[in-house]
């Protein structure tokens, strides 16, 4: 052995083969492009936020997420009332409520696939379903949403995209995400641990629930970030939605704020609304004005004698009630003789429709107005009483916290798209509600990576 | 001594009833899918009926007419409306092509470089950044494209006599394909790390160079894996609305000059936002046959990349 070895001489054993240093430099070349596609991929990224901070990151500080923004607030005086509150708070309240709606579900279905689906057709069209609503484009989803939620999902006569609306709309959007979340967490418990648990006499639903579900929570957790920072950002199916890009309050009022109306009746001047000293605003959700000081509340009169009524549906079955201190006259077209009709409500008096009718609940003629003393308390029927004046120093109107659902919103992506559109002076707000976004949505998939990480690290099985 | 208790009777399982609502229910969770794809589809063909019954409007018109505008008819004149999906779907393909043109080379070069080239350092740093960049709400994107690729391409175009108008299709194009960036490069890396190491192990040990084994051995051998990466990622860019509404806008224009303005069928689905159409109106339900469109369109690929995978894949 050695001898042969020996007899080779070192030279023939390796013969350079012809273009090696070519084709060695191709291969570090190639290494060079591979870490500058990198880098192209990831500098992109950097100059995103370097982008998004020298336009708006001045802007940044708390009183920029506290502050509800006034489209007013950029005309003459300059910076004023600059911030984003009102989208903020939508776009939270957004995303509690599609988590609400798409975990449980997207859980459930993700178990349901991987711990008791049957290998049948029906599982398998479960299958091919989940997968094709993941490739759907988000757009898509809205054009669902504006055709089945929005005109559903709303008070009656009312024309609002409701945050319950765009919340259900996101919800489907994610739902895929979950599933797959955690079906792929459900699926890296061993089966052991299933087997295991079977044999000592646990049913299905205790190995599931008490053994399969517990080991892959984190890894359920991990999607569900994932995916709710994605209902965090989506712009898209909101925009087809119809939902405002802009508006001057928070989804939800507080107290001592007086807000205009999701919607103007059409049978109303705004222009007659606002006065110097008193303002004026519809109450269209059930809600509660407190008196501070001592309040007057005046309501309107019979739209047929100039005062101003406002136009409710009521489906048949509905009822409607006049609040506690005052009376009211319903007047609506009576749909079997097609007589005008008045009925008279004492305080506290309910009304029962027979018919879908339109009703425009209008003051008795004899009392027209409420005097709240301090710290009295007026509640307004859902859906009605137009125009009220009532000094705004001395009331107090809260927002009937069950309704919130059901008011109109924006948030925070569609609140940057606003802006982006507006272009010019905007343009800061734009980068500064940008860097509030992305903030929390790298923030958001940041723990979610992270969490991954760890999870990956602590396997043992 | 009294008689022992009968044992307890293992075989009877306990709390049937409660087994079976909770499998029911788990089970209703799972196919409110079904559900789901289907009103997608009812609601999308229903409301497509009837913008094709309209007077004027019919699904050849849709099919084969060059102009799209809807919003310019009137009962009294419904002839004064263009009802061709042609321009958005030309603007749809430009911008799909243009992403793709930017995002296979660097989406390729990334996932070769991850899988064949780097270190498990470099690979654990930059996945997790990528899936960043994949997670950075669209509409920061389209306030880019607009705001700073779109005038430095103007600045670059003008020595050629170019005045790129503000909207425009490149550089919303050019910015959907870094936006797809992370899709293709994650998805093609899955794909060459399926790879077996035996067969780079045999090219190597044959004298191939690293890039020879990518090139020669691995890349084919994922080919069908590649595929699907890249028409996923085309059918990501196809769906994508928030940066071509904001950079490239909802002016219809059939052309294929990317300098030009036009726009796409997610743009002008989007474009149609401000609050001002009416519920029932042409334009209501123009925008749910331009959604059908886009739908088809990108079903269509998903179903080829299905196709590819199933009957290209190597087994091994």
């Amino acid at each position: 052995m050695t001898a042969a070895t020996a007899s080779l001489p070192a030279t023939d054993g390796f013969v350079a083969p012809p273009n090696l240093k070519a084709r060695k430099a191709a291969d570090n070349l190639f290494t060079f492009w591979g870490i500058v596609a990198t880098a192209i991929g990831l500098g992109v990224l950097v100059a995103l936020i370097w982008d998004l901070l020298s336009r708006g990151g001045q802007l940044i500080n708390w009183s920029f997420l506290t502050t509800i923004y006034k489209a007013s607030a950029l005309e003459g005086t300059g910076i004023g009332q600059i911030g984003v509150a009102q989208a903020l708070m939508g776009s939270l309240l957004l995303m509690i409520t599609v988590a609400l709606i798409a975990i449980p579900v997207g859980v459930a279905a993700g178990v349901y696939l991987e711990e008791y689906a049957p290998k049948n057709a029906i599982t398998n069209t479960i299958e091919i379903a989940v997968n094709n609503l993941a490739g759907v484009p988000s757009i898509v989803y809205g054009l669902l949403g504006l055709a089945l939620f929005v005109p559903y999902l709303r008070p009656p006569g009312f024309e609002q995209v409701t945050l319950l609306a765009g919340a259900m709309t996101l919800a489907l959007l994610i739902l895929p995400i979950i599933i797959v979340a955690s079906r792929e967490a459900a699926r890296a418990v061993p089966q052991a641990v299933r087997d295991a648990a079977l044999a000592l006499g646990a049913t299905k639903l205790q190995t599931v629930s008490h053994h399969v579900v517990p080991y892959a929570v984190p890894g359920i957790v991990t999607g569900v970030i994932i995916a709710l920072s994605r209902a965090f950002g989506e712009t898209a199916p909101l925009i087809v939605l119809g939902v405002k890009t802009s508006q001057e309050f928070l989804p939800v009022a507080l107290p001592g704020e007086v807000r205009p109306s999701p919607v103007q009746p059409a049978n109303l001047d705004p222009t007659t609304l606002t006065t110097p000293d008193a303002i004026a605003g519809y109450f269209n959700y059930k809600q509660t004005i407190t008196a501070v000081g001592q309040t007057t509340l005046s309501l309107p009169g019979d739209p047929a004698t100039g005062g101003q009524g406002f136009l409710l549906e009521l489906p048949a079955g509905e009822s409607f009630t006049a609040p506690a201190q005052m009376g009211l006259n319903l007047s609506f077209v009576d749909p079997v003789t097609m007589a005008d009709t008045v009925v008279r409500l004492d305080p506290g008096q309910t009304f029962v429709s027979s018919f879908a009718q339109k009703i425009y609940p209008v003051a008795n003629f004899d009392q027209t107005s409420v005097v709240l003393a301090p710290g009295q308390s007026f509640e307004a029927p859902v859906g009605t009483i137009a125009t009220t004046t009532f000094d705004q120093a001395s009331a107090l109107r809260t927002w009937v916290p069950d309704q919130w659902m059901l008011n109109d919103f924006t948030a925070m992506p569609l609140q940057m798209f606003n802006w982006t559109s507006q272009g010019g002076d905007f343009l800061p707000l734009a980068a500064a509600a940008g860097l509030v976004l992305l903030l929390a949505t790298l923030l958001m998939n940041g723990v979610a990576i992270w969490l991954r990480y760890r999870l990956r690290q602590r396997i043992k099985w | 001594m009294a008689e022992a208790k009968p044992e307890r009777d293992f075989t009877k399982r306990v709390n049937r009833p409660l087994e079976l609502v909770v499998e029911t229910l788990l089970f209703l969770a799972a196919a409110l899918s079904v559900v789901v794809t289907f009103a997608i589809l009812w609601v999308l063909l229903s409301q497509s009926v009837q913008f094709f019954s309209f007077p004027d409007v019919s699904v050849m018109r849709f099919l084969t007419d060059t102009r799209w505008s809807p919003e310019f008819y009137t009962a009294d004149n419904p002839s004064l409306g263009n009802y061709g999906i042609l321009p958005l779907l030309a603007g749809t393909l430009m911008v799909t092509l243009i992403a793709l043109t930017v995002a296979i080379p660097l989406g390729m070069a990334i996932a070769i470089y991850l899988s064949e080239f780097a270190g498990p350092t470099a690979r654990e740093v930059v996945k997790p950044t990528l899936e960043l960049l994949a997670a950075v709400p669209t509409v920061i994107f389209g306030f880019f494209a607009l705001n700073v690729v779109t005038p430095f391409l103007a600045q670059m175009l003008l020595p050629f006599g170019i005045e790129l108008p503000q909207l425009n299709t490149l550089s919303g194009g050019l910015v959907v394909g870094v936006l797809i960036i992370p899709y293709i490069a994650s998805l093609a890396e899955d794909a060459l790390r399926a790879v077996p190491n035996q067969l780079r192990e045999g090219s190597l040990a044959l004298g191939g160079t690293r890039l020879e084994t990518a090139v020669r051995v691995v890349v084919p051998a994922a080919a069908s894996g590649l595929a699907g990466a890249f028409i996923l990622g085309m059918s990501r860019a196809i769906g994508e609305t928030m940066v071509v509404a904001i950079a490239v806008g909802a002016k219809v224009n059939l052309t294929f000059d990317p300098t030009q303005s036009s726009s796409t069928i997610t743009a002008w689905i989007a474009g149609q936002y401000k609050g001002e159409i009416e519920f029932g109106s042409v334009v209501y339900y123009s925008i749910y046959s331009a959604g059908l469109a886009l739908l088809v369109l990108t079903l269509l690929f998903n179903l080829i990349a299905f196709w590819i995978s199933r009957k290209y894949r190597e087994a091994y």
